[in-house]
C-alpha cells in the first residue's frame, strides 16, 4: 500500500508517456494496433487511479499520495506531487474521462490516427500533472505542456475552421498564462532559499508552500493577483474572455471537446481555488464583487446567448459559460457550502457535458451536421439514444436525482447565506439562470428528439452500436450515483475545504486587524537567508 | 412481534421505484408483463396505504418513519430525506393510491393496443413513486426533489405522443411553466435554510413568527409562487389546459387528481407558517377566487371535452386555494367574527383540502368517462358526439354522476366539500370573505352550467352517422363505477352529523384530532348554493336539451349568438397564452439574440480588433526589419545619437569625462 500511495501519482503521469512510446514504434498502418494500445494504456490509468479513491485518507486535510524527487535543485524546483481535496476529484474525473474519449474517437478519426492517439495520451499526462503539481514551475510545464496536444487535436483533426479556433485558443491561453509565468517568476525570486543539513542548495524555491509563506507588499500582490487571475479567468472562461470556447468546441472533434468541457475548463476554477485565493487572499477578498459580478453575468448571458444558437454544440459551450458561472460564483461565495457546491458542479459539469458532446458527436458521425434543425424525431429511429440523451439534458438543467440538482443547490444555498456584501442579491440573480438552463436544453432536445421525422435523411438513423453503448452507459451511472448520493463526493473534499477556508478566514483577520493601507513587511526570515 | 404498517410505510413509495427500474431494465419488451407488474405493485402500495390508515384511525399519530442522511456537510448543512406520517399525508396517500390504482386498471383497457404500453407504466410507476414520495416529505428540500420529479414525470407523459408536434410543445410548456414557479419555490428552500437553518415545516413554523426580516417575511409568497405553477393559478395556468395532449388516463391522475393538487398540499402542509402572514394568504385567496371564476367562464365556451375538464380543474384549484387563503387571511392572533385566526387557518386547511380529496375522485372519474368516450368516438370535440346515453350506458351515467358532484347537488360528495368552502368565506366574515362567497357563487353557478353543457351536447341528441360507439370494456368500466361510488358517498365525511350518525371519524376530526372544532354546517348557505347551482343546470337545459341533429360543430353553439363578441374571447381563453407567447418571442428571445449578436459582433469582435492591431502593427514595423545591413547601422547610429543626447541633457559633464 504505501509503495501505491508513493508511485500512483507519478504513473498516472508516466504511462500515459509511455504509452506514446510504445506507440511510436507502432507503424502508422496499423490504426486499429493504435486504437488499441492507446485504449489500454488510458484504461490502466484509470484502473490505476480508482484505489486512489478508496485509499484517499479524508480526515486528513493535507496533501496524499505525496512524492518528491530531484528536478532542477539549483533552481529549488522539485518534482513534488501529492493529492488533496481540491485535486482528488478532478484527476479521477481526468482518468475516467481519457479511455472514454479513446472510444469516442474510434470511428470519428479518419486520418493520422497515430499522432491523434499519441496527442490524446500527452493531453491526459499534462492534465493529471496539473492537477498534482506542487511545485511551480513543474505546474507551469505541465499547464504549457498540455496546450500543445490540445493545440493539435483541435487545428488538425478539427471541422472546417479548425485553423482559425486553433490559433484563437492558443493566443488566448497562452496570453492568459504568460502574465502567470511573470507573477511566478516574480514571486520566485522573493522565495526564501531551500536549506538542507544548514546548506543552501538554492536561493529561491519554487514550492507551492514558499509561495504561499511570501508576504508581500499589498499594492504588488494585486498585480500578481490579476495576472494570475487572468490566465485562469481566460480558462474558466468567464465573461468576456469567453469566445474561444464557442469556436474551439465547435471545431474540435469530439475528444477534444469532451477533454476541453470536462478537464481544461476546471483548470480555471481549480488555479483560483489552489492558487488566488490562498497566495492573495485579502487581494481576493477586495477583488470578490468584480468576479462575482462576471460570474453572474457569465450565468445569464450564456444561458441567454445559448437559447439562440442553431448549432447544438454552440449551445452546450453557451451552457458551459453559464454552468462555470456557478463554479465561479460558489468559490468566492467563500463557504463551505458553496465551495462543495463548486466542486460538485464541477465534477458534475464534467459528466453531463462530456456526456452532451459525446452524443451530438454520434449524431455528427452519422449525418456530419450539428444543426438542430437537420434533425427531429429521433425518437422513433434512435430509441435508446434518445432515452440516454434526454437522462443527460436533465442532469444538466438540473433535475433532482441527478448529479446537476446538488452542485447549483449548494452553490446557492452558500451564496445566499455568505457573509459577502450583497450576497443575497448575487444568489436571486444565479437562481434566474436555473430557469433558463431548463428553456434552451428542453428546446434542444425537443427539437431533435421529438416530433414527426421531416428529413429524410434521418429516417434510415441506427440507433447505438454496442461500442456506443458501453461509452455513454458509464456517464448514465454516475449522473445517478452523485445525483441521489452526493455525500460519497462531499467526503472526499470536506477536510481540505475546511482548512484552506480557515486559512483564508484567519488571513483576513490579520489583514483587518493592521492598520488598513500598511504595507506588510516583507517576511524576515526572507531577506535573512540572501 | 410483527412490524407495524407504519414501519412498512417506506415501501408504499418504494415499491414503485422498484417496479419503475425493474421495467425499464428488464421487461420494456414485454408490455404485458411491465404493465402488470406495474398494476401488481401498486395495488400493494394501496393496502399498505390503507393499513397505514387504519393504524392511524385507531390512534397511532404522527411519526416520522425513516430517516437517511442525504448531503451531510458537518453542522452546517444536515439534509435528511424520510417517510412522515400524519393526517395529511396519510389523507393524500388515500388519494393518491385509490386514484392511481384505478387509473393503471383502467390503462390496461385504454393503451391496450399501444406500442408503447411497456413505456407508459414505466412511466406511471415513475410517477406513483415521486408524487408519494412528495406527500409523505415533512421537509421542504425533500418535498422540492420530488416536486421536480413529478413535474419531470408530467412531462414525459404529456409528451406520450412525441410524434405529435401540439404533444412535444405542450410538454415542454407545461415542464417550462411550472419550472418558472418552481423558481419560487427554490428561492423559499435557499432563503428558508439561510433564515431558519432547518427544512422541517414545523421547525419553520416556530421561527418563522420571530423573524422581521424582508425576505424571510416574503418566503412564504415564494412558496406560494411554486404553488401557483404546480397548481395551475392564473397566470401560470396556461400549461394545463395544453397538457391534455397526453393519454386520457394520465389527464385524469396527474393533471387532475394528485400532482396539479400538489400546490394546494404543500399550502395546506405549510398553513400555520402561511398563517403568520395574513397579506400573503389574502393574495392566495384572491388568485385562487380569480383562477376558480375565470377558468370557469373558459370552460363555458371550449369544445374539446378534455379542454372543458381541464378548465373545470383549474377552477376547482382555485377553489382550494381561496378556502385555504381565506381562511389564513385573518392572522394567527386576531379573531374574527367571533372565532380565532388559528381556528379560522384550519379551518381554511380542513375546506381546501377536503375539497381536494372529494374533487380527486369525481374530476378522476370525468377524465376517465371522457377517455371512454374518446375511445369510442375518435373524436375529442363534443359537438361531434351525440345520443352516447343509450349506447354506453355505465360510462355515461357514471359521467353524470361526477358532473352532478362536481356541480355541488347534494348528496354527491362535491356538494360538502364547495359547501364547507362557502361557508368559511362567510365564517370569516371579513369584506374579503363576502366578495370571495360572492365570486365563489358565480363559479358554482358557470361550473353548473358547463358541466351540463358537457353532458347534454355529448350525450344526448342524435350519433353521428360515421361513429359506432360501444360501451367500454370492464378494466375500463370497473374503474368507472368504483370513483362513481366513491363520488356520491367521500362527502358524507364532511359533515360532523352524518358522520356521528355513521359512527365514523369525520373529516374536520381526522385531519386535526387535538383541535375539537368542526366543519360549520349552514342550511341556508347551502340553500343558496344549490340554488344557484340549480339555475346553472337550468340554464344549460334550456339552451341544449333539445340539441337539433344539425348542430355538428362548435359554429352552431346558441350560446355565440348569445353572448357575442364575448363568446370569441371566451372561446380564445382570454387571450392568455398569446399574452405568454408576446412576451416571450418580443422580450425573452429579443433580448438572448440582441446577446448573441454582442458576443459576435462586440465581444468577438474586439478580440478580433486586438488580433487585427497586432498584424497591423507588426507591418508597421515590417520595413524595418529590411536585411540590409546599411539601415542596422544607420538606426545604430541614430539610436546612438539619442542615447548620448539624452545623457548630456540629464548628467551634466558625462560627455566629457567619456571624451577624456
Amino acid at each position: 500500500m504505501e509503495t501505491y500511495s508513493a508511485i500512483v501519482l507519478s504513473l498516472l503521469i508516466f504511462v500515459p508517456l509511455a504509452g506514446v512510446a510504445i506507440l511510436s514504434f507502432i507503424p502508422r498502418s496499423q490504426e486499429n494496433t493504435i486504437k488499441t494500445v492507446t485504449l489500454g494504456v488510458a484504461s490502466l490509468v484509470f484502473i490505476l487511479s480508482v484505489p486512489m479513491y478508496f485509499a484517499y485518507d479524508i480526515s486528513n486535510p493535507d496533501m496524499q499520495f505525496a512524492y518528491i524527487a530531484n528536478w532542477i535543485p539549483n533552481w529549488g524546483a522539485y518534482y513534488s506531487i501529492g493529492v488533496d481535496g481540491l485535486s482528488l476529484l478532478l484527476i479521477l474525473l481526468t482518468t475516467f474521462i481519457m479511455p472514454l474519449a479513446v472510444i469516442a474517437s474510434w470511428k470519428s478519426v479518419h486520418f493520422h490516427v497515430k499522432g491523434f492517439m499519441i496527442s490524446l495520451l500527452l493531453l491526459d499526462a499534462g492534465m493529471v500533472g496539473v492537477f498534482c503539481a506542487r511545485d511551480m514551475l513543474l505546474f507551469y510545464v505541465f499547464w504549457e505542456a498540455m496546450l500543445v496536444p490540445m493545440y493539435l487535436i483541435i487545428g488538425i483533426w478539427g471541422h472546417e475552421q479548425r485553423i482559425r479556433a486553433a490559433v484563437t485558443f492558443f493566443i488566448y491561453t497562452m496570453a492568459g498564462s504568460l502574465f502567470m509565468l511573470v507573477a511566478i517568476i516574480y514571486m520566485y525570486f522573493q522565495t526564501a532559499a531551500v536549506v538542507v543539513d544548514g546548506t543552501v542548495i538554492s536561493n529561491h524555491s519554487f514550492a507551492i508552500q514558499s509561495f504561499m509563506a511570501l508576504q508581500l507588499p499589498y499594492d504588488t500582490q494585486v498585480y500578481l493577483f490579476w495576472a494570475f487571475a487572468l490566465a485562469f479567468m481566460v480558462k474558466v472562461p468567464m465573461f468576456p474572455f469567453h469566445t474561444w470556447l464557442p469556436l474551439a468546441h465547435v471545431e474540435a472533434p469530439t475528444a477534444g471537446s469532451v477533454d476541453l468541457a470536462a478537464i481544461l475548463l476546471k483548470m480555471g476554477p481549480y488555479g483560483f481555488m489552489r492558487f488566488c485565493i490562498s497566495f492573495f487572499p485579502a487581494v481576493s477578498e477586495q477583488y470578490t464583487p468584480v468576479i462575482i459580478v462576471l460570474a453572474l453575468v457569465g450565468i445569464i448571458y450564456g444561458a441567454l446567448v445559448a437559447m439562440v444558437q442553431p448549432d447544438a454544440k454552440k449551445l452546450i459551450a453557451y451552457s458551459s459559460v453559464s454552468h462555470l458561472g456557478f463554479v465561479m460564483l460558489g468559490i468566492y461565495s467563500m463557504n463551505i457550502q458553496s465551495w462543495q457546491g463548486a466542486m460538485l458542479i464541477m465534477v458534475g459539469h464534467g459528466i453531463s457535458t462530456s456526456a452532451l458532446f459525446l452524443m451530438v458527436g454520434l449524431l455528427y458521425d452519422r449525418r456530419h451536421t450539428r444543426l438542430i434543425e437537420e434533425f427531429g424525431g429521433l425518437w422513433k429511429v434512435m430509441p435508446v439514444f434518445s432515452v440516454i440523451f434526454m437522462i443527460v439534458c436533465l442532469s444538466s438543467l438540473g433535475l433532482p436525482g441527478t448529479n446537476g440538482f446538488v452542485g447549483e443547490f449548494l452553490v446557492l444555498i452558500g451564496s445566499f447565506n455568505s457573509s459577502l456584501d450583497h450576497a443575497r442579491l448575487y444568489a436571486t440573480i444565479a437562481m434566474l439562470g436555473v430557469i433558463l438552463g431548463a428553456v434552451y436544453l428542453l428546446w434542444m432536445y425537443q427539437r431533435i428528439a421529438f416530433g414527426e421525422i421531416k428529413n429524410e435523411k434521418n429516417k434510415s438513423l441506427k440507433d447505438l452500436s454496442l461500442r456506443e453503448y458501453a461509452l455513454l452507459i458509464p456517464f448514465v451511472l454516475l449522473i445517478f450515483w452523485f445525483g441521489v448520493y452526493p455525500k460519497t463526493l462531499t467526503d472526499k473534499t470536506e477536510a481540505t475545504m475546511q482548512k484552506n477556508l480557515k486559512s483564508y478566514k484567519t488571513a483576513i483577520e490579520n489583514v483587518k486587524t493592521t492598520a488598513p493601507g500598511s504595507e506588510m513587511k516583507k517576511n524576515v526570515n526572507n531577506l535573512q537567508v540572501k | 412481534m410483527n412490524p407495524t404498517y407504519y414501519e412498512l410505510a417506506w415501501l408504499i413509495p418504494a415499491l414503485p421505484l422498484f417496479s419503475f427500474i425493474f421495467t425499464v431494465l428488464f421487461t420494456q419488451k414485454y408490455r404485458d408483463l411491465t404493465a402488470f407488474i406495474s398494476v401488481a405493485v401498486v395495488v400493494a402500495s394501496f393496502y399498505l396505504s390503507i393499513r397505514v390508515t387504519m393504524e392511524m384511525l385507531a390512534g397511532a399519530g404522527s411519526a416520522q418513519m425513516l430517516n437517511i442522511q442525504w448531503i451531510p456537510l458537518g453542522k452546517a448543512l444536515n439534509v435528511s430525506v424520510g417517510v412522515f406520517l400524519d393526517p395529511l399525508s396519510v389523507m393524500m396517500l388515500i388519494v393518491v393510491t385509490t386514484v392511481t390504482m384505478l387509473v393503471h386498471i383502467y390503462s390496461l383497457g385504454y393503451m391496450k393496443h399501444e406500442d408503447g404500453k411497456s413505456r407508459f407504466f414505466s412511466y406511471l410507476s415513475l410517477f406513483t413513486f415521486s408524487m408519494l414520495g412528495l406527500v409523505l416529505s415533512d421537509n421542504m428540500l425533500q418535498m422540492f426533489i420530488f416536486w421536480e420529479l413529478v413535474g419531470l414525470c408530467s412531462y414525459l407523459l404529456i409528451g406520450y405522443y412525441y410524434t405529435k408536434k401540439t404533444a412535444a410543445d405542450a410538454a415542454k410548456k407545461a415542464f417550462s411553466v411550472t419550472r418558472a414557479g418552481d423558481l419560487g419555490f427554490f428561492m423559499a428552500v435557499v432563503i428558508c435554510w439561510g433564515y431558519f437553518g432547518t427544512f422541517n415545516f414545523a421547525e419553520i413554523q416556530t421561527l418563522y413568527g420571530e423573524t422581521t426580516e424582508f425576505l424571510a417575511r416574503i418566503f412564504p409568497f415564494l412558496i406560494f409562487f411554486g404553488a401557483m405553477g404546480k397548481s395551475g393559478q392564473f397566470p401560470l395556468h396556461i400549461w394545463l389546459p395544453d397538457a391534455m395532449e397526453g393519454p386520457t388516463p394520465v389527464s385524469a391522475l396527474i393533471h387532475a387528481a394528485t400532482m396539479v393538487v400538489a400546490g394546494i398540499f404543500l399550502v395546506a402542509r405549510a398553513i400555520m407558517i402561511f398563517a403568520q402572514t395574513p397579506d400573503t394568504m389574502l393574495w392566495v385567496a384572491y388568485i385562487g377566487g380569480f383562477t376558480a371564476l375565470f377558468s370557469a367562464t373558459i370552460a363555458v365556451a371550449q369544445h374539446d371535452i378534455k379542454r372543458i375538464l381541464a378548465f373545470s380543474t383549474l377552477s376547482q384549484l382555485g377553489y382550494m386555494m381561496l378556502a385555504l387563503g381565506i381562511g389564513g387571511s385573518i392572522g394567527l392572533s386576531n379573531t374574527s367574527n367571533g372565532h380565532a385566526g388559528s381556528d379560522l387557518a384550519l379551518m381554511g386547511q380542513t375546506a381546501g383540502t377536503f375539497h381536494l380529496f372529494t374533487h380527486a375522485f369525481f374530476k378522476a372519474l370525468l377524465f376517465l368517462g371522457a377517455g371512454s368516450v374518446i375511445h369510442a368516438m375518435h373524436t375529442n370535440n363534443i359537438w361531434e358526439m351525440g345520443g352516447l346515453k343509450s349506447k354506453m350506458k355505465i360510462t355515461v351515467w357514471t359521467f353524470i354522476i361526477g358532473t352532478i358532484a362536481l356541480s355541488g347537488i347534494p348528496p354527491f360528495a362535491g356538494f360538502w366539500s364547495k359547501d364547507e368552502i362557502l361557508a368559511l368565506c362567510m365564517e370569516v366574515g371579513t369584506v374579503h370573505g363576502y366578495i370571495l362567497f360572492g365570486v365563489a357563487l358565480a363559479g358554482a353557478f358557470l361550473t353548473a352550467f358547463y358541466m351540463f353543457r358537457l353532458c347534454l351536447v355529448a350525450f344526448w341528441g342524435k350519433t353521428p352517422a360515421s361513429a359506432h360507439p360501444h360501451e367500454s370494456e370492464f378494466s375500463m368500466t370497473f374503474p368507472l363505477i368504483v370513483l362513481a361510488t366513491l363520488s356520491v358517498f367521500a362527502g358524507l365525511i364532511g359533515n360532523h352529523d352524518i358522520a356521528h350518525t355513521l359512527n365514523i371519524t369525520s373529516y374536520a376530526a381526522f385531519l386535526n384530532p387535538e383541535w375539537n372544532h368542526e366543519a360549520v354546517f349552514h342550511l341556508s348557505i347551502a340553500g343558496i348554493s344549490v340554488l344557484v347551482a340549480g339555475l346553472g343546470i337550468v340554464s344549460a337545459f334550456v339552451l341544449y336539451a333539445k340539441r337539433p341533429a344539425e348542430w355538428t360543430s362548435e359554429a352552431h353553439d346558441p350560446l355565440r349568438a348569445k353572448l357575442g363578441k364575448l363568446y370569441t374571447h371566451l372561446e380564445n381563453k382570454w387571450y392568455i397564452d398569446e399574452v405568454w407567447s408576446w412576451i416571450l418571442n418580443n422580450i425573452l428571445f429579443r433580448i438572448a439574440a440582441g446577446c448573441a449578436w454582442f458576443d459576435r459582433h462586440i465581444v468577438d469582435g474586439s478580440v478580433d480588433l486586438v488580433g487585427f492591431m497586432t498584424t497591423r502593427f507588426g507591418l508597421v514595423l515590417q520595413p524595418v526589419q529590411s536585411g540590409k545591413l546599411q539601415n542596422y547601422i544607420l538606426v545604430v547610429f541614430v539610436g546612438l545619437l539619442f542615447v548620448l543626447g539624452f545623457l548630456y541633457m540629464k548628467v551634466p559633464g558625462i560627455l566629457a569625462q567619456m571624451i577624456q
